[in-house]
């Protein structure tokens, strides 16, 4: 199965896989009302990695379902690939902070990873070996037949993972993928999606709370303000590739960069942006 | 082998549940929302009287089957200020309320003591097994014969038949309890009675509340279908049911009816209401 | 306005320890078991025998007549049936038809409505007052009403079983829908899989606990709202055998009738236990 992304826009097909233009978003109205994002623009190139950190609470769940094409904005447009998002898009995928609702219990992971691929498209056949293929990039190959329930944490969002990759995204959303695995899971899994990411040739916009992870994954980090949310900082991230968990963390750049981040968010997108005081 | 568990459920109104539209931030159940939910309530009550009005007045349903909605609200206001009418709610009210008192006099020692001892639950299993999903309503004839049509009859049946949450839920909820808790009460030196007075039966209580509001709805069904049925009883069920055979008053059935669903959920509400006011710290485990 | 809503029975509670490893110990502690599980049933039987024989009043034939009486009643039929009597073929296949006939339709009806509440917030709000005041009414309350709009016969019948049904099944297919997960829904909608197949693929799976769980307490309810209507205005099934054989004091057979009661109660009950332990085989083992 190929997911065909239009590519008939001409302006900035080539320059911009995903362009955010003034996107503000209020919840509610009246008194009640709740300004969650306020007037953000950005734009992700062709297989860009670019990681949103924000404070707790600073509408990074909302702008995903934005990007998403879930929730459609109080104001602005999304365009992927030059094509203005009106309702979910095709040729991108989800993994979701939540595997555990995020997976269906009554399916085995197999069925799980082939759910999302339609029957038109590809026969029962197809999809089955499309399924084994993506289980076997997470290393899930020999428990395809196993329930999610069965599984621990870290598995069942390899098997989230594994039916974003069957899905055969051009843009890949991951929302605090790993917020809820423990930590060598977590280092595990960061290393998975850095290296799928070049054998599957995706684009990737990675939502995340966690300063380093957002560093360590990104070629650019995305440093977003408390609410309503609008964009603190551009930070490139310019570490070689390939990383290292080890080696990787310890060097001057990261840790500068890691350093950078993390004061800009401390100061809630101040301009002054400095932990003097 | 089948399940021990009874329904144990959660008390939640239908429409206050997290919802997907509920979501984040505009999901909290503010002023304006619990506002806009009464008000939606009241254009729905609204909405269907008129439909019903409506097709009654422009004739697309004959009288005979369906009054016009006005007409029923009338004719239950005239029923509500009837002497008979009054005197059968309050037969009604007082076989449920007798029926479902006894049920749990008997339902509670018996779920405690079960709950507690391994070998008295295994013993008695069997049992319980056999007579639980016997309907209660096969036995009307066979009480009836035996014991006339008085207020006693009703009470066997409404026991027959309301024990079972009562009894189910009070086993669950002394198997329940905390072991620790009651080492901790033991530890203190309580002798075996004062630690089941103390700590499994409070511990217990929230189930036992949940078991006594779904026998309370049995309670009820059982009470109206004997009325319904025997012919000498007296009560709503009579009520309506004589309605019915002597002379198809429609009006009368269907305000009866309705009036027997307002006492319904008056029960419903109270029920709930109470279990919510004394064990609302209790939070039920959701499926 | 309270949802009584029925949770799904769980059959975590460990049945009886695994039999003995076998020789004489195991035969030993394996009838010691037997003795308690079944021994009190046995002795209230034995009791219910002998007292029922001793006593002289006319209500209570002992059990063994009932069983003998069971027996002649729905067996002693022409080979050609099957051994089954017209009285088994006649009344109680026309009651089994009504109320499965009655249970389908209130299922069907209750799982389309309860689904279409359970997706919409608004619904469910106008709706509230509305569906809280109608199944608070007994379901055998509107029996009345049923005869008297729909006349006796089996179409009044039926759609009063279904009516009842009904209820138990929207109530928890809407909590159910309703319940959902925001993000399992938000799972369908981000891989743009079609509306049919979130609907069968996504939202009525996650809801069939609870939707199974309104089902069996619908059954309960069938069985009993059949025998119900039978009891008025009817000129055969098991309820018109049970109140005839009532008011013709023919004793046994009322007996007879009753036990066959007991016996459909406890299949039925069975039935939807073991249906339901294998649909939601993932369900239990999920949340453990």
């Amino acid at each position: 199965m190929s997911v065909t992304v239009p590519m008939t826009a001409t302006r900035s097909a080539v320059d911009a896989m995903l362009q955010v233009e003034g996107i503000t978003h209020v919840y509610g109205q009246g008194a009640t009302a709740h300004r969650a994002i306020e007037n953000l623009s950005f734009t992700v190139g062709p297989r860009e990695f670019v990681s949103i950190v924000g404070p707790s609470g600073a509408g990074k769940t909302t702008l995903l379902r934005i990007l998403s094409g879930l929730l459609t904005p109080t104001e602005g447009t999304v365009s992927l690939v030059g094509e203005p998002v009106d309702g979910v898009p095709e040729g991108m995928a989800m993994v979701f902070q939540d595997y555990s609702r995020s997976l269906l219990p009554w399916l085995s992971i197999e069925k799980n990873v082939m759910f999302p691929l339609t029957r038109t498209e590809a026969g029962r056949d197809e999809r089955r070996r499309i399924a084994r293929e993506s289980l076997e990039a997470v290393g899930l190959a020999d428990r395809h037949d196993r329930y999610p329930w069965q599984l621990s944490g870290g598995m069942q969002q390899r098997v989230a993972i594994a039916r974003a990759l069957a899905y055969r995204p051009r843009l890949l959303l991951m929302d605090e993928p790993f917020a809820s695995v423990d930590a060598q899971t977590r280092s595990d899994l960061e290393d998975l999606v850095l290296s799928l990411r070049d054998r599957y040739d995706m684009t990737i916009l990675f939502v995340t709370h966690d300063i380093d992870e957002s560093v360590y994954l990104a070629d650019r980090v995305l440093v977003l303000s408390r609410p309503p949310a609008h964009l603190v900082e551009e930070i490139p991230v310019p570490i070689p590739h390939p990383r290292d968990q080890i080696t990787t963390k310890e060097t001057d750049e990261f840790v500068d960069l890691r350093g950078r981040v993390a004061r800009l968010i401390r100061s809630g997108g101040q301009p002054d942006g400095g932990g003097s005081r | 082998m089948t399940s021990d568990v009874q329904p144990v459920d959660a008390q939640r109104r239908l429409s206050r549940r997290p919802t997907p539209e509920g979501e984040g931030r505009g999901g909290r159940p503010t002023r304006t929302t619990r506002r806009s939910r009464l008000w939606r309530g009241v254009v729905g009550v609204l909405a269907l009287g008129l439909v019903l009005e409506f097709v009654t007045r422009i004739g697309l349903v004959s009288p005979t089957f369906l009054p016009p909605f006005t007409t029923i609200l009338g004719e239950a206001v005239d029923v509500v200020g009837r002497q008979d009418f009054q005197e059968a709610v309050l037969s009604t009210v007082v076989s449920w309320g007798a029926g479902l008192a006894l049920s749990a006099a008997v339902a509670i020692p018996l779920g405690v003591v079960l709950g507690l001892s391994q070998v008295s639950y295994r013993a008695t299993r069997a049992v319980l097994d056999l007579l639980r999903p016997i309907p209660p309503i096969a036995l009307i004839p066979l009480v009836i014969l035996v014991m006339g049509q008085g207020l006693e009859m009703k009470l066997v049946l409404v026991v027959f038949a309301a024990l079972w949450p009562i009894l189910f839920n009070t086993i669950s909820g002394v198997h329940d309890v905390d072991v620790k808790a009651k080492e901790m009460a033991r530890s203190f030196g309580f002798s075996r009675l004062a630690v089941i007075r103390r700590v499994v039966v409070p511990s217990a209580a929230p189930f036992i509340a949940t078991g006594v509001r779904l026998s309370s709805s049995i309670a009820l069904i059982v009470v109206i279908t004997v009325e319904l049925i025997a012919g000498g009883a007296s009560g709503m069920g009579t009520f309506v049911a004589e309605a019915r055979a002597v002379g198809n008053q429609t009006e009368v059935v269907y305000a009866g009816t309705l009036l027997i669903g307002v006492v319904g959920l008056v029960i419903n509400l109270l029920m709930g209401a109470a279990e919510r006011r004394f064990f609302g710290w209790h939070t039920t485990k959701d499926v | 306005m309270t949802t009584t809503e029925i949770r799904t029975t769980d059959a975590a509670n460990p049945g009886p320890a695994a039999p003995g490893k076998g020789g004489l110990r195991g035969t030993a502690r394996l009838s010691k078991r037997l003795a308690v599980d079944f021994g009190a049933l046995v002795v209230l039987v034995a009791l219910w025998q002998l007292a029922t024989s001793a006593a002289t009043t006319p209500f209570f034939p002992t059990p063994l007549e009932i069983v003998e009486n069971f027996g002649k009643m729905f067996f002693t039929g022409p080979p050609e049936h099957l051994f089954l009597t017209d009285a088994a073929t006649g009344d109680v296949f026309a009651s089994l038809w009504r109320m499965l006939l009655g249970y389908a339709i209130g299922c069907a009806w209750g799982i389309i409505v309860g689904t279409l509440l359970g997706r919409s917030r608004a619904a469910r709000e106008y709706t509230d007052p509305v569906v809280e005041l109608l199944r608070s009414i007994p379901a055998t309350a509107s029996l009345p009403l049923f005869i008297l709009v729909l006349g006796g016969g089996d179409f009044m019948r039926v759609a009063f079983i279904a009516w009842g049904v009904s209820w138990f099944v929207l109530i928890n297919t809407a909590s159910g829908v309703a319940s959902i997960h925001a993000t399992m829904l938000a799972m369908g909608r981000a891989f743009r899989v079609s509306r049919v197949r979130q609907l069968f693929g996504i939202i009525l799976p996650a809801a069939m606990p609870k939707i199974l769980a309104g089902m069996r307490i619908g059954l309960t309810a069938a069985l009993i709202l059949v025998v119900t209507s039978e009891f008025m205005v009817a000129t055969n099934g098991i309820g018109f055998q049970l109140i005839q054989a009532q008011r013709r004091f023919q004793v046994l057979d009322m007996w007879t009738w009753m036990l066959l009661l007991a016996v459909l109660g406890y299949l039925l009950n069975t039935i939807l236990e073991v249906t339901e332990g294998r649909l939601l085989a993932w369900h239990r083992k999920a949340r453990d």
